[in-house]
């Protein structure tokens, strides 16, 4: 895996969890699960985001604001952020996590999942 | 949908029941298991990291010997469940200071339009409570005896 995708799939997945740490804690304390404070979270977040090469992260945050999520996942070929069908060659390359990439049409980073 | 059809006997496999770890801590149970998931040696890295960082923000030991670690992951396409059984039993910071003994990993991706996720994580801790301590799921020696366990347990709940 390129390690600046390394680096924004990290970035992307703690995000997430601190969002739903915010929205669904009342849900998981319910359940019996213990949420304590977020800031060794944000904390960890800074750590990753401080990593990230500049204009990297300054898309992904560009991004963020106009999709929410920045990085999505390729499944049989398809983009999970605009749902368009990837164009043969890049979809058939070998060691496609090996370069960061990003979808040609709405820009997202892509992560392609094992099939 | 509703939570009647979340089953979590329907996620569970064979394979993906393992009832002799053999990690002794934390971050070590969290390694085996997510050693299991199939992921390559960098994505699991990912993913540890993760899993870590949520047991920070408390922890998911819920007592009666369960805990269960989740969180969400670009690196599944699906939710998945993996279950580890540890007879000694590791520290885990849990709610009652007790160990833990049975693991309940669960990683679901960040698109889950029917928020099985949380749906499937009430109904673990859910039967994690009605649990005592002479269940066949901490004795059972095969993981089908397990698996058949765990579908006689939801029936009632």
């Amino acid at each position: 895996m390129h390690p600046q995708m390394e680096l924004l799939v990290t970035l992307h997945d703690l995000e997430l969890m601190i969002k739903e740490a915010t929205e669904d804690a009342a849900q998981e304390k319910a359940m019996g699960f213990k949420i304590d404070s977020l800031e060794h979270l944000t904390k960890a977040q800074s750590d990753v985001a401080k990593q990230v090469d500049k204009d990297i992260f300054s898309r992904y945050q560009k991004l963020k604001a106009r999709y929410g999520r920045p990085v999505v996942p390729v499944i049989n070929g398809v983009c999970c952020g605009c749902y368009i069908r990837m164009p043969t060659a890049q979809a058939t390359k070998v060691g496609k996590n090996q370069s960061l990439t990003a979808c040609g049409n709405c820009g997202r980073f892509l992560y392609w999942l094992s099939e | 949908m509703g939570s009647a059809s979340v089953k979590i006997s329907s996620l569970l496999k064979a394979e993906r029941v393992h009832l002799n770890l053999k990690a002794a801590g934390r971050d070590s149970v969290l390694k085996e298991l997510v050693g299991r998931t199939g992921l390559d040696e960098k994505e699991q890295k990912i993913l540890l990291v993760n899993l870590k960082q949520r047991e920070e923000l408390g922890s998911t030991g819920i007592g009666k010997s369960v805990a269960i670690p989740h969180c969400r992951s670009l690196l599944l396409n699906s939710l998945t469940l993996i279950v580890g059984r540890s007879k000694a039993g590791v520290d885990f910071d849990s709610i009652d200071k007790k160990p833990a003994k049975l693991f309940f990993l669960i990683i679901a991706p960040p698109h889950d339009p029917q928020n099985q996720y949380l749906i499937t994580l009430g109904r673990i801790a859910q039967l994690a409570k009605e649990l005592s301590p002479a269940d066949a799921l901490f004795t059972a020696d095969q993981p089908a005896e397990f698996i058949s366990r765990i579908t006689e347990l939801e029936k009632n709940i």
